[in-house]
This record gives structure tokens, sequence and C-alpha cells, in this order.
């Protein structure tokens, strides 16, 4: 599978938390070629079946969620300037001077602005803006702006995906569609094989929102495994060492609580034995990714989490390297073809 | 209505006197009222097979005795209590006895609930007793003003709604119990019942974009979730087309999207809000206009829908 094409177009489509409904539509289509069955549910999510399923075989759930963090319309004023809120958790120092899409009628474009620090009081902070603060000018009068979108519009934050050098990719939303090309590349290695468990397939929504899909999603059933796939923080020269990893270090197979220990301990012996580049992260609470909720969901569900490493989490340059998304799928199809991850 | 509403005693998690008071109010317009485990109270209409219900909380924020001593009783809040506007606010304990809040530091604005005490007769209050804090209910040709009046007044409108409106198709309503109480009634009952189409109702308070007078508020999205986008448009489209008066909003407010959408196999949900002024403050108030608006709205959704 061809890593760079399937995120280009995966991170050019829309998804932001709470309206996904054309982009889980387009990946269900994506998702047909490997599972027939792929459809959207209730909440939104894209779920699947591999090659069909077998009651006398196990079931591991390969989960990532599909939505990206974005805006939202909060008030139109006279003048029509707009006021806006964050859907998910927007790094706002990246805000001011970023170009947007309000998605109503028609996708308006508008540029986020703020009072320049020439025209601040002695006593407001110059250094410390908050969303409140912000404004997007579209250019629009009141009655032109209102006649274009509503409140309640969700908003993009413009993006461009950029090959940096050495297999090195920067977009906006690759937080989680690196997730989701993972798991595709393995669902690409294994398409052919006898398998020897069921594989079932979901792209949640409502992750950034607060693990939304993932709280319906195990309702009518439950998996044996569920393996979540998303991203963690990639290092740079003025990050701690202990909680961010390199780009190009591989998979990043999770520790803590919130984990199966055992399935765990299994993950990273097959990354292992198979010669597949991983590193360690460890979280002695909440992991921060769906993995927390499908843990508790039903009578519960043992959960193994695979991370990617991404620079510059919920902006619009986001950075991955594709050689680690490449490592996670390969280390997704290695746990599923082993056979003995599912206790 | 409301004013009957107000004197109701119905802390979160001791809702009994306000399922009595719901019950008798609707018992001519249901088919089946049912009370579940948690305390929800769960109206059905028979009728064509659709799938929509309405939801409000029937409970109140409130207080509850955490320790006592000589005439002093301390106590913690149930809900969103703000200690900022209890100083000198009088509490109802549910036999009839009452006491004062009282606040000896010096400015009543920075208080916590911790540095709070009852001024009351300790004999005739346990540990754990519940309080709720009321002021005096009152209207005028406008609007209505009460505290607590945010946590009445939807409930008011889902039962005014429900008594006017004429249809013969089948839905349900929920009353839910512990709303104020991290949404507890709606998690249970959305995990075992499936609907299509939920309408939940609350009051909201009045702040940039939601703005009293100009009808109900219909919330995009709240503090936690995102109302159904299709399900949202539908229903400003129907109100448009009836010329009732709403706003489109987005709330820092929990409207409890997220607890209906995610329970069960979740569900579609549309938050509506009631705009109140000075929320959580004293003497909450509810234009009459936007009530009726509301009313409106409700029922057109069960006629409709």
């Amino acid at each position: 599978m061809d890593i760079i094409s399937v995120l280009k177009k995966l991170t050019q489509d829309l998804g932001i938390s709470g309206f996904e409904d054309p982009f889980a539509q387009s990946v269900c289509e994506m998702l047909k070629e490997y599972c027939p069955d792929a459809k959207v549910n209730k909440t939104g999510s894209v779920i699947g079946t591999l090659n069909g399923s077998s009651a006398n075989k196990k079931t591991i759930l390969l989960e990532a969620h599909l939505d990206r963090i974005g805006l939202v319309v909060s008030e139109i004023l006279e003048d029509g300037f707009v006021k806006f809120k964050a859907l998910g958790g927007v790094d706002e120092r990246t805000l001011p001077a970023s170009e947007v899409y309000i998605l109503g009628k028609s996708n308006v474009y508008g540029v986020i602005g703020a009072l320049p620090p020439h025209l601040k009081k002695g006593t407001e902070s110059v250094s410390e803006l908050k969303i409140s603060d912000m404004l997007i000018d579209t250019g629009l009068s009141g009655d032109k702006a209102r006649e274009s979108f509503g409140v309640g519009d969700p908003i993009l934050l413009k993006s461009d995906f950029t090959e940096l050098a050495g297999g090195i990719v920067s977009s906006a939303a690759l937080d989680n569609r690196a997730g989701m090309a993972a798991v595709l590349e393995c669902l690409d290695c294994i398409k052919d094989k006898e398998l020897p468990c069921n594989v079932k397939v979901a792209f949640t929504t409502g992750e950034e929102l607060g693990l939304h899909g993932a709280r319906t999603l195990l309702y009518d059933d439950t998996p044996d495994l569920a393996v979540v796939i998303d991203v963690t923080h990639g290092r740079t020269p003025d990050a701690l060492d202990f909680d961010t990893f390199p780009l190009g270090c591989g998979a990043i197979i999770c520790r803590g609580p919130n984990l199966h220990y055992e399935a765990t301990l299994k993950t990273i012996s097959t990354a292992k034995e198979k010669g597949i580049p991983y590193d360690i992260e460890v979280a002695a609470g909440n992991t921060g990714t769906n993995a927390w909720i499908l843990q508790i969901s039903g009578k519960g569900v043992p959960c193994v989490l695979v991370s990617i490493p991404l620079r510059y989490m919920h902006t619009v340059v986001e950075t991955v390297d594709t050689a680690d998304i490449k490592s996670a799928g390969t280390l997704l199809a290695e746990m599923i073809l082993g056979g003995d991850i599912v206790a | 209505m409301l004013k009957s509403l107000c004197k109701v005693f119905a802390p979160s998690g001791m809702e009994e006197q306000m399922r009595e008071y719901i019950k008798e109010c609707i018992k001519d317009v249901f088919d089946e009222i049912q009370a579940d485990n948690l305390g929800n109270l769960v109206a059905r209409k028979n009728g064509s097979q659709r799938s929509l219900c309405i939801e409000c909380g029937m409970d109140s924020c409130g207080i509850m005795v955490t320790s006592k001593m000589e005439d002093k009783a301390y106590f913690s809040g149930i809900g969103g209590v703000s200690a900022a506007y209890l100083n000198g606010k009088k509490v109802f304990f549910k036999d009839g006895n009452f006491g004062i809040i009282r606040y000896e530091g010096k400015n009543a604005a920075d208080a916590k609930v911790t540095d709070l005490y009852i001024q009351t007769d300790t004999k005739g209050i346990s540990i754990g007793d519940f309080g709720v804090v009321a002021d005096e209910y009152c209207e005028n040709s406008k609007s209505f003003f009460a505290n607590g009046v945010a946590s009445k007044i939807a409930l008011a409108a889902v039962l005014q709604a429900v008594k006017t409106a004429d249809t013969n198709k089948g839905y349900t309503v929920l009353f839910s119990a512990q709303r104020r109480f991290a949404a507890k009634g709606i998690q249970t009952f959305f995990t075992n019942e499936e609907f299509d189409r939920v309408i939940t109702v609350d009051g909201i308070s009045c702040e940039a974009g939601i703005k009293c007078g100009y009808g109900c508020a219909i919330i995009a999205v709240d503090s936690r979730g995102v109302s159904d986008k299709g399900f949202r448009e539908e229903t400003e489209n129907i109100s448009n087309d009836r010329k009732i008066k709403f706003q489109t909003a987005v709330t820092h407010e929990n409207m409890c999207i997220e607890a209906v959408s995610t329970s069960g196999s979740g569900a579609n949900c549309v938050a509506l809000g009631i705009p109140v002024a000075h929320k959580g403050k004293n003497y909450e108030s509810v234009l009459k206009s936007d009530f009726n608006e509301t009313v409106k709205l409700i029922k057109t959704v069960i006629e409709e829908f």
C-alpha cells in the first residue's frame, strides 16, 4: 500500500468531530475493499468485518478514531466578524493568523485575527491570547455572513499535505488519519491470508470530544481483544525524553493499567520476534485514547494500544514518519497472524 | 404550573415528590406511566410507530448535610450550586425544617461551600439530609422569577406541551432523575431503550450568542457534544415554517447531548435551551415569551416528527 497516497487522501477529507458524516461515508467505501459488510452505525462510526466471521474463532477489533479537531461558529457579530469555539483540544496558541473555511451553505474562506499588540492596553497580556479574544474575518457584512453560514456550522483549519525529507509528512488531521492508515496497511497485508481469528475494524467518531463513538461501539457485540491505534507525542529538542518518542523509532506499544497485561507483553514479543521497530510508552492512568472507554465497555474488553509518534499535536502541521505507520501496520498484521494474542 | 413546580421538594436523588406531582399532572395524557429503578419517570403514549423521546430533568440542585455542631449544619452541594450566592438564603429540608445559610467572612463572592454553614435547630436534622435553597416565586407580565427556575422551566415547558399536543402518534417522555448529578438518569435510561430521535430540554444561561427574548435556543454544540446536524436542521426548518422564534446556539454548558447520544447504541439528539437570565444567582428569571416559544416548538416536534 502506498502510505503517502492514502494519507494524502485521508487528510484532505473533512470529518471534524461531531460533523463526520460525509467523511465517514467515504471511509466506509474505502473499507469495503477489505470488509464488504462495512457500514456506518447510528453514531456515525464505520464498522466492518474482514472476510466474514466464524463463530468458532475469537475476534480481534482494530479501532482507530476518524474524527479531527476543528472549530465551530458560536456567534456572528453585526459587522460580520465571527466568534468561534473549539471542537476538541485545539492548540489555541497556533490559531492567530490561521486560514479557515467555514463550512456553511457554501465553504467561506476566512482568516483568524486578534487585536494587535500595539493596541493592547497596559494591563492586558500580549502573550496569552485566548480563543475568546480571536475573531474570524471573512470580509462579509453581517447580513451576507448570516446568509452564507450560521451558528453551529463547523470550521475547518486550512492545511496542506506536505512531504518533508526522509519519508516525513506534515498536515492537519494526522491525528488520527495516521492511525487509520496503519489499520489499512494491516488489512492490506492480511487480506488474502487464512486468519486464525475474526478481524473487525472500527473507525470511530467523536474521540476528540470525549470518546463518543467508542462509547456506543461495543453495545451490541463485544470482541475478545481490542487493539486501539492512535498517535502519541513525537520528540522535539525541547521535549522531555520520558514521554516523547523520536520519529522513525517504530510502533509505540503502551503499558499501563488501562491495557491488558498479557496481551501487551505478547504484542511486545511479536515486535521483537518479527524484527519490527518499536518502543514502549508507559501510561500510569488514563491513556487519553479510546482504550480508556473500550476497556470497560460491555462486560469488559482486554485492550492493547499501539501508537504512532507525532510532533505538534493538534495543530495544522502535525508531523509523522511514514515508516512508523508501516511498522504499526506490520505489527498489527503479525499480531493477528500469530493467532495467540487473544486470550 | 411553574409556581407549583417551584414548591415541590426534588433535589437530585430525592425526586419522589416530583414524580408524584408529574404523574398526577399527566395521567390523562399517557397510556403508561412508570418509574424505573433509578427514579426516572417514563411516560409512553401508544400510537403509530415512531421512535421519538422527549427528555427533561425533574430534579433540582440542592445541598446535603455533611456534619453538624451546636446550631450549625455544614453541607456540600448537589449539582451546580454556586457558593457566592448562598449567603443569607433559606434552606428547606424534606420534613419542613429550615435554616439560613451563613458566611462569616468579609466577601461572600469569594466563599466556597466549605466556608458556609446553615444556622438551624440541628436536633431535627441528620447527616445526609437533603435540602433545597429557595427564593419566593414571583412573576410579572413579562417574566418568571425564582431560585432554581432554570431547572424547573424545562419541566414546565414539557408538561405544558404534552398536555396541549394534538397527535395520534406514539412517543415517550423521560422525566429524568439525577440530571443535575452527572445525568445519571439519562445514562441508565438510554442504555436500555433505543430511540431514533431524542429531544432534550433544559434552562440555559444567557451568555454571548444566547439572548433572552430571541426564543428557544436550538443547541448545535454544548460543552461535551454536538447535536445531530440533520435532526437539528429539520427542527430549525419546521420552526421557520411554523414561525416559531428560535436561535441556534453554541454553549459552554452541558446540555446532556453526550449523555443521550452515547448511551446504549447511541441516538440522534438535539438539545433545546430556554434562556435564563442570572442563572445560578439570586432570582433567576425567564421571559414568558421565550417559554411560550419553547412550548410551541416541543409541541410541534411531538405533532410533526
